[in-house]
């Protein structure tokens, strides 16, 4: 395919492992930012990135963690130049925790993407790693650039959160639930939904 | 390890069958736990997440990754 090149071969493997991963960079992009085209644009942001340091990549390794985290930073540049600022929606948690469920299992997808972009970024991203993404606590403490134990703190105060904002009786939840939730529990629940 | 397991079990050996029943309880009291705390919100994440996984990749994607490979070619 390449001629010219002096490693098709590496090359070629390349760009098949970055096609791989690209509908999880989507997902763990959409996510993040919460609007598609936004996404989209850091996806790509992020693969031309991943590409033009692609010696960096040691053959071997997770092509999507490696990935996540160029993907994580441009977030994170995108960030703090406020593009999204937008998307944060204070009154959203207010809205959700005023109506009544309506549901018979209690779930609108609109309220849960509301309630994520309510999350503090990182517990967002803790949440979206671990919970969806299927990241170990180490995978996404790496990609995170955070200690285990802060990633584990995270995801459990982000289900706290969003179980406070989602739950059928979030009040209740509040008072009677014990205050730290093992993470073990985190950890069954979320394998049960992963290996489902 | 395995010397401490057996030694443990022939100095439990005598309670063993009256406990034996009580894992089960404890499991099913876990399972009834859980399902009352079912977290809902976390298989609408996965749910979230896989359907953006599952979606088919746009053109201006196929587009970068040929731009991509071309630029490659070129070095």
């Amino acid at each position: 395919m390449s001629k010219s090149s002096p490693d098709p071969v590496a090359d070629f493997d390349f760009c098949k492992e970055l096609v791989k991963v690209i509908p999880h960079l989507r997902a763990f992009a959409r996510g993040l930012c919460g609007r598609p085209d936004f996404a989209d644009d850091l996806v790509q942001e992020a693969m031309l990135k991943a590409w033009a340091a692609q010696d960096n990549f040691q053959p071997g390794t997770s092509m999507k963690s490696w990935t996540f985290v160029i993907l994580r930073n441009a977030y994170l540049s995108e960030a703090r130049r406020n593009r999204f600022r937008g998307d944060y929606d204070p009154d959203a948690a207010e809205r959700l925790l005023s109506r009544p469920a309506e549901q018979e299992d209690g779930l609108h997808l609109g309220d849960l993407k509301s309630a994520m972009m309510c999350l503090s970024s990182e517990r967002r991203e803790a949440l979206l790693l671990v919970g969806a993404g299927g990241f170990s606590y180490e995978e996404a403490a790496a990609i995170a650039q955070c200690a285990v134990g802060t990633m584990k703190s995270r995801v459990a105060r982000a289900r706290r959160n969003l179980e406070g904002m989602m739950g059928p009786e979030p009040v209740e939840k509040f008072i009677h639930r014990p205050h730290a939730v093992t993470h073990g529990e985190m950890l069954d629940d979320l394998a049960k939904v992963a290996n489902r | 390890m395995l010397a401490n397991n057996s030694l443990d079990n022939s100095q439990t050996g005598g309670s063993y069958a009256a406990m034996s029943s009580e894992p089960e309880m404890k499991k099913a009291s876990t399972k009834r736990k859980r399902e009352r705390s079912r977290p809902v919100w976390a298989e609408g994440l996965k749910r979230m997440y896989d359907s953006v996984v599952d979606e088919e990749i746009p053109d201006d994607f196929v587009v970068l990754l040929k731009k991509l490979d071309q630029a490659s070619e070129q070095k």
